[in-house]
C-alpha cells in the first residue's frame, strides 16, 4: 500500500519522522517532487487566493500526488511546543486540502499537538494508523524510531554547518517552507552561496541563545517560528560581531500573518539602532527572478562597499564626525 | 492620566459607561473616517490586516484630543491579535507619542496581573466597584446591541424608506453626548417610542442573509461600509452571527465556568471543522452551517486582507454552500476596498437571492 507525503510546509523539519514510522511499518512511501512550475499552478487553481505562496504550493502537491496513492498523509501541526502554536492556516490544513480538492484518496490526518501539560501522544500515533489496520505496540516502536531520526537529522544540519568557513557571513529568517523550497525562494541559498556568503538560518542557532533574545519580548511570543525568528533576528542584532554577519535578509512570503509582526518589529529595532543591513524580500507566485536578483545583488554589493569605504559616511540627518 | 480606546462597534458605550461611573477620565475617539485609516495605513506596517491600522488611526485622533494612556485588550491565541499591543506600541513611539498601554490580559495566566492591571487604569482598588460598572457597562452595550438589531428588522419592513435612518442619525448624534447609564437607558427608550411610530409593511416577507466572518469586520461599521444598514435598506432581514455584548458575556462568565453558549453552533460546524484554530474561524463555519439549517436565504462572509483563520474558513465555506444549496458571498475588506464597487457586489447578491426564491414558489 502507498501512502502519499506532499513535499511541502513542514517535510522539511519532519519527514525523517514519517519516513521511518510508515517504512518500519511495511508502507511504501511516494514523495512528491521537488516543487516546480506546473506544481504551482495546480495549486494556484486549487487554493483560495487570500492563502500565501507556502500553502498553495502544498495544494499543488496534493493536486499531484492525488490518483498516484492509496493514502494521503496531511499532518495538523496545532503546536509544536509547550504553550505555543503554528500559524492558524497550519492548524486547519486538513480542513482546508479537504474542502478545496475533490477526488482525494483516503486522508490520514493526525494532530500533533504539544500545547498542554499533558501531552497525548498515543491518541497522535492512533491518528497516524486509523484507517490503516496497524497494531498500536508496533506502531509505538516505529514512533519512537522516527523521533530519533529526527533529531538524528537535527544534529547533522548542526554540525555541518559548523565545520564550514567563510569569511562572509549573512543571517537569512525565514520560515523552513520558504527557506528550504528551491523553486519558491528561487534558489536563493545557492545563489547567496555562489557570491560567497555563508548563509546561517535559524537552524543553525542555538535555542539558548533564541529563547534569550526572544525572552526580551514584552510578551510571550506564541508562535514557535515566531519566536524563533524573533530570537534569531534579536541575536543578530545584538551580537553582530560575535556571529559576524553583515547583514539580514528576511525572505517572507506575500501577505504572511506571522512576518507582518516579526519583520515589522525586527525592522523598527534595526532602525533604531542602525547597525546592520537588512532587506525584506517578498515573494509569490508573480515574483520575477531578475527582479529578486538585482535586489541581491545590490544589497550584497551595498554591504561589501559599507565594509570598505562607506562605514564613515554619514546617513541622511545624522553628524558626519565620528569618534 | 486621560484613557483612551479603538474603536469596535458599540464598545464605546460601554468603556463610557464603565469610566464615566468610576471617575476615570477618558477621551472616545472620533468615530472611524477615512482619515483615521489614512493616519493608520501610513504608519503601521504593510501586511497587518486592517483592524490594526484602524486602531492606530483612533489612538492618534485621541491622542490629539489630550489621551495619555490606552486600553485595549489582549489574546493568547493562534491569531495576530494577541501581538496587537505590542506592535501598536512600538508604532506609537516610532511615531514619537509617549504614551502608556494597558493591556487586559493574564500574562501565562497569571491572573493576578490581571486584576492589578485593571485597578490600575480604573484607579480604584475596590474590586466590587469595579465589578458593578462591569455588569453595568455590560447591560448598556447589550441594551444598545438589541435596540440596534430592532431598528435593523424594522428598516427592512419600513414603508417610507429612510425613516428610520433618520431615527439612527439622532441616535448616533445623542448618544455621544449622555453621560452615565441613567441618561443612556432613557435615551434608548425615547428611541424605541420613536420607532412605534414607523408605520411597517406587513405584507413585504424580507429576504433572510446571515452575515458572519472575522469579529471586528462584522461589528465596526466603518470598515464594513454599513453593510447591515445597506442591506436593510434594499428591503432584507439581517442577523449578524457576533454582538459586542454576546461576545463579552461568552468569554467573561461562561468560558471561564468552562462552559458555553455555543453549543448549538458547536454541533453545526462539527461535519466541517470540529475544533478552534484561532481567530473566529469556528463560529464563522458553525453560524454558516446554523444559517443554512435555519432556512437562511443567503450568507455573507467578511473578512480584512489576509486573515488567517477567515481564510481556513473561506476554503471550508464552499463545501457548506454546496451541501446546502444556499449562495454564499465573501467580501475581503482592506483600505484599498471601494465603497461603490462593494455596494453593486451586494445589490447584485441580493438580486440573484431574490430570483432564487421566487423560481422556488
Amino acid at each position: 500500500m502507498k501512502i502519499g507525503i506532499p513535499r511541502g510546509l513542514l517535510y522539511y523539519y519532519y519527514f525523517p519522522l514519517w519516513k521511518t514510522f510508515y517504512e518500519n511499518l511495511g508502507f511504501k512511501i511516494i514523495l512528491s517532487p521537488e516543487t516546480n512550475k506546473s506544481i504551482l499552478d495546480l495549486g494556484v487553481k486549487t487554493c483560495v487566493d487570500e492563502a500565501c505562496l507556502p500553502v498553495k504550493v502544498f495544494h499543488g502537491h496534493v493536486e499531484y500526488l492525488k490518483d498516484k496513492v492509496d493514502f494521503l498523509f496531511i499532518p495538523r501541526h496545532t503546536s509544536l511546543s509547550y504553550g505555543e502554536f503554528t500559524c492558524p492556516k497550519l492548524c486547519g490544513l486538513p480542513e482546508m486540502i479537504i474542502n478545496s480538492i475533490t477526488k482525494l484518496p483516503k486522508v490520514i490526518k493526525p494532530d500533533f499537538n504539544l500545547h498542554g501539560k499533558n501531552i497525548n501522544i498515543d491518541k497522535t500515533i492512533k491518528e497516524m494508523i486509523e484507517p490503516l489496520n496497524i497494531n498500536i505496540k508496533q506502531a509505538r516502536l516505529a514512533f519512537f524510531n522516527g523521533l530519533e531520526q529526527i533529531r538524528i537529522h537535527k544534529e547533522k544540519v548542526f554540525k555541518e554547518f559548523h565545520f564550514k568557513y567563510h569569511s562572509k557571513r549573512l543571517l537569512v529568517l525565514s520560515h523552513p517552507y520558504t527557506l528550504y523550497d528551491s523553486f519558491i525562494n528561487m534558489n536563493l541559498l545557492k545563489k547567496l552561496e555562489n557570491m560567497g556568503y555563508l548563509v546561517i538560518t535559524i537552524d543553525n542557532i542555538e535555542d539558548i541563545k533564541i529563547n534569550y533574545y526572544a525572552g526580551k519580548l514584552p510578551k510571550k511570543m506564541f508562535w514557535t517560528f515566531g519566536r524563533q525568528l524573533i530570537g534569531s533576528g534579536l541575536y543578530g542584532i545584538a551580537e553582530k560581531e560575535k556571529i559576524g554577519i553583515d547583514g539580514i535578509i528576511y525572505l517572507s512570503s506575500f501577505a504572511c500573518g506571522l512576518d507582518s509582526i516579526i519583520a515589522d518589529y525586527i525592522e523598527r529595532q534595526i532602525r533604531r539602532r542602525n547597525n546592520i543591513p537588512f532587506i525584506q524580500l517578498i515573494i509569490d507566485e508573480h515574483t520575477g527572478e531578475a527582479g529578486l536578483n538585482t535586489r541581491i545583488e545590490a544589497f550584497t554589493e551595498m554591504m561589501e562597499r559599507r565594509k570598505l569605504y562607506d562605514s564613515n559616511f554619514s546617513s541622511y540627518g545624522k553628524c558626519i564626525y565620528r569618534s | 492620566m486621560i484613557v483612551t480606546f479603538p474603536h469596535m462597534g458599540n464598545v464605546y458605550i460601554g468603556a463610557k459607561v464603565l469610566m464615566e461611573g468610576l471617575g476615570v477620565d477618558i477621551v472616545i475617539p472620533p468615530p472611524s473616517s477615512d482619515k483615521t485609516l489614512e493616519i493608520g495605513s501610513t504608519y503601521s506596517t504593510e501586511f497587518i490586516c486592517v483592524p490594526l491600522k484602524i486602531n492606530i488611526g483612533n489612538y492618534i485622533e485621541s491622542i490629539k484630543k489630550g489621551a495619555d494612556t490606552v486600553l485595549i485588550t489582549g489574546s493568547n491565541g493562534p491569531c495576530r491579535f494577541g501581538f496587537y499591543g505590542v506592535i501598536e506600541q512600538e508604532i506609537l513611539r516610532d511615531m514619537g507619542y509617549d504614551v502608556e498601554f494597558i493591556i487586559f490580559e493574564a500574562p501565562e495566566g497569571d491572573v493576578g496581573e490581571l486584576i492589578r492591571r485593571i485597578q490600575k487604569a480604573t484607579k480604584t482598588r475596590n474590586i466590587g466597584r469595579i465589578a458593578k460598572q462591569i455588569i453595568k457597562a455590560q447591560r448598556a452595550i447589550i441594551t444598545a446591541d438589541r435596540l440596534e438589531r430592532d431598528m435593523l428588522n424594522i428598516e427592512a419592513r419600513e414603508v417610507k424608506k429612510g425613516s428610520i435612518r433618520m431615527l439612527r442619525k439622532i441616535y448616533k448624534d445623542e448618544v455621544e453626548k449622555v453621560k452615565g447609564e441613567k441618561e443612556l437607558m432613557n435615551l434608548i427608550k425615547n428611541t424605541y417610542n420613536e420607532m412605534t411610530k414607523v408605520q411597517i409593511n406587513k405584507d413585504h416577507i424580507p429576504l433572510k442573509i446571515g452575515l458572519i466572518g472575522e469579529i471586528y469586520t462584522l461589528i465596526e461599521p466603518y470598515i464594513n461600509f454599513h453593510v447591515e444598514e445597506k442591506l436593510a435598506n434594499l428591503g432584507v432581514e439581517v442577523h449578524r452571527s457576533l454582538y459586542i455584548g454576546d461576545w463579552l458575556s461568552e468569554h467573561l462568565v461562561y468560558r471561564p465556568m468552562g462552559l458555553t453558549k455555543e453549543v448549538k453552533i458547536r454541533k453545526a460546524a462539527k461535519p466541517y471543522l470540529d475544533r478552534c484554530i484561532g481567530g473566529h474561524a469556528w463560529e464563522t463555519i458553525g453560524y454558516a452551517a446554523h444559517y443554512c439549517q435555519s432556512g437562511y436565504d443567503g450568507i455573507i462572509q467578511l473578512l480584512p486582507f489576509g486573515c488567517m483563520p477567515e481564510i481556513v474558513a473561506e476554503s471550508i465555506l464552499p463545501t457548506i454552500q454546496r451541501d446546502y444549496n444556499i449562495p454564499l458571498m465573501t467580501l475581503v475588506l482592506d483600505e484599498l476596498t471601494g465603497d461603490t464597487g462593494y455596494l453593486t457586489r451586494l445589490e447584485a447578491f441580493v438580486d440573484m437571492i431574490e430570483r432564487k426564491r421566487e423560481r422556488r414558489k
